[in-house]
């Protein structure tokens, strides 16, 4: 739901963006006139602008001019949304400054969809310039790497710049699933000590054909594994200031890697399926975590229903775990398929119900 | 819903002079397509609601705009429709429309040069395509005009009607590999 401004001459049009917009769950304001716009845009500060180019008077191009002038509503994000749909309209409309641009006739489903990636975008950029996000299981199979890959496909397709990082210590799933072949690993980062600086970080990367960055795990185990956690803190703590938004998919041990994943993030997502012995692992997690001074307002705990037969309910996780879940995800029979042909569901099948919320939680 | 489409009502239109480009929402007024209104001997001039106004020099940016406008017709090079071109032309018969073929098209107008796809009949006689006759703008298909000294800017769309008279070079190519033109209804 955000406050959105619809700037637009064509009465009937407005007035049918307003309830395109509103069936969309937004609270939206309308005004044929570019110059009431920007005094509307002042007063009321909504996050989204949808501006007309073809305006008499003032048009388009000079209404975002302004609004990006006038301190208040600089950093309102503006949509342009217009007939002239030409390759030239489009610079144009960067040139004046705009996020995006849509060409007119627009389809309802299609102004959602880019009215949804510009607040995400804009959410982005208002929220923390970095952010890390560690999601762990002490019990493996509940899907962990699963949720990860998907998490780090959402935002990136949100538009904030992501890295996911594989941590386990050899056949991580998360690169896999993304079809990827990990021709180096954090693993070679490590054994190069000098290259632990942020002008070496894309010689250990990988790169999605979305455009989404990983870091790979080895394949094979290595002896020097058992080194302190410090080395993983200063790589991960590279890819955090590179990054906007680094996803860690730990492994399902509590060894330094994990333990540096634990210590450097923002935020930690507990996964454990809805079954008594999950239940028991995240129990014996939470203590642990507890005494490795592992913050408790950092940690979410997410529910992933891994098996389509139904598991213990929400009450009941939340009562035996003494915390609320902040998120339960549902079973989905396309998952184990998209594993095996390294197409996650946010790319094959968006619409999935594990995506969508995956999506929810983003 | 998401079959429905807005902003249709009036129909979105480049005319492009041999130095403007002009955008308008052009008003479709009793169900008559812009290419009748075009080719109507009647008027030498095109009446438009509002009119944006860009040099072709730098197209993207607006010069002016103006309420009440006229453009003279003979000096429109072509006029570019983006999408919904069921507002431009007519459907062709059906009978007409299987004895026509889709070809490749070049020509040039001044300060552009223009590629697309255009039904002729099964003999191609191009002294007689190029003749004014009744209709002084010839309808191409999926086109795209580029300037002819600025290679890099080119405007697109589903349909350009250009001006014959404005034509300097016109050259027919081989068949197209699907047409793209409306057919009838009936």
């Amino acid at each position: 739901m955000a406050k959105i401004l619809v700037i637009d001459d064509d009465l009937d049009l407005l007035n049918m963006l307003k309830l395109m917009l509103e069936r969309g769950g937004h609270n939206v304001i309308i005004t044929g006139d570019g110059a009431d716009g920007l005094v509307k845009a002042h007063d009321l500060k909504p996050e989204l602008a949808i501006v007309d180019v073809m305006m008499p008077g003032m048009h388009g191009y000079q209404v975002c001019r302004k609004l990006r002038e006038d301190p208040v509503t600089a950093d309102t994000a503006v949509l342009i949304l217009t007939a002239r749909a030409q390759p030239v309209d489009r610079e144009a409309a960067l040139a004046a400054r705009a996020d995006d641009y849509l060409s007119k006739p627009v389809s309802p489903n299609e102004l959602l969809s880019k009215v949804t990636e510009l607040l995400n975008r804009k959410q982005m950029a208002d929220g923390p310039k970095q952010f890390l996000v560690t999601l762990m299981s002490l019990r493996g199979g509940v899907g962990v790497s699963s949720i990860a890959v998907n998490l780090a496909l959402t935002v990136h397709q949100s538009g904030a710049s992501t890295c996911l990082v594989d941590l386990s210590p050899a056949s991580g799933h998360a690169v896999l699933q993304l079809r990827l072949n990990p021709k180096v690993t954090w693993l070679d980062w490590l054994r190069t000590p000098a290259d632990l600086n942020p002008q070496a970080i894309d010689k250990y990367l990988l790169t999605h054909e979305s455009g989404l960055r990983a870091l790979a795990a080895p394949f094979v185990p290595a002896p020097e594994l058992n080194v302190p956690p410090e080395p993983f803190l200063k790589m991960l703590g590279l890819l955090r200031d590179r990054f906007q938004r680094v996803i860690v998919d730990a492994p399902p041990v509590l060894n330094s890697a994990a333990r540096a994943a634990l210590q450097i993030a923002d935020e930690i997502w507990l996964v454990l399926a809805p079954e008594v012995a999950s239940l028991q692992s995240t129990v014996a997690t939470l203590r642990a975590l507890k005494a490795l001074n592992i913050g408790d307002d950092k940690i979410a705990l997410v529910s992933n229903q891994v098996a389509p037969r139904p598991g213990l309910t929400q009450p009941a996780i939340e009562k035996a775990l003494n915390r609320p879940l902040a998120a339960s995800l549902p079973y989905d029979e396309a998952q184990p398929a998209a594993f095996g042909q390294g197409v996650p569901l946010m790319i094959g099948q968006p619409g999935s119900p594990f995506a969508a919320a995956i999506r929810e939680i983003a | 819903m998401s079959h429905v489409q807005v902003g249709s009502r009036r129909l979105a239109v480049d005319f492009f002079s041999y130095t403007h480009r002009i955008s308008t929402q052009f008003a479709i007024r009793g169900g008559r397509p812009l290419m009748d209104t075009l080719n109507d001997h009647t008027l030498s001039y095109i009446e438009l609601d509002i009119a944006y106004v860009s040099r072709i020099d730098e197209p993207g940016e607006l010069i002016a705009d103006y309420t009440i406008s006229i453009l003279r017709k003979e000096n429109i090079s072509f006029c570019l429709v983006a999408a919904q071109i069921e507002m431009a032309v007519k459907a062709a018969p059906p009978a007409q429309y299987f004895a026509r073929r889709s070809r490749q098209v070049f020509c040039t107008v001044p300060s552009f040069e223009i590629t697309g796809v255009i039904d002729v009949p099964g003999n191609v006689d191009l002294h007689k395509m190029m003749a004014i006759g009744v209709e002084r703008f010839m309808p191409i298909y999926k086109a795209t005009a580029t300037i002819s000294l600025l290679q890099s800017v080119a405007f697109s769309g589903d349909l350009i009607l250009v001006n014959k008279e404005a034509i300097e070079v016109f050259c027919i190519g081989e068949a197209a590999a699907a047409t793209t033109t409306p057919q009838g209804s009936g």
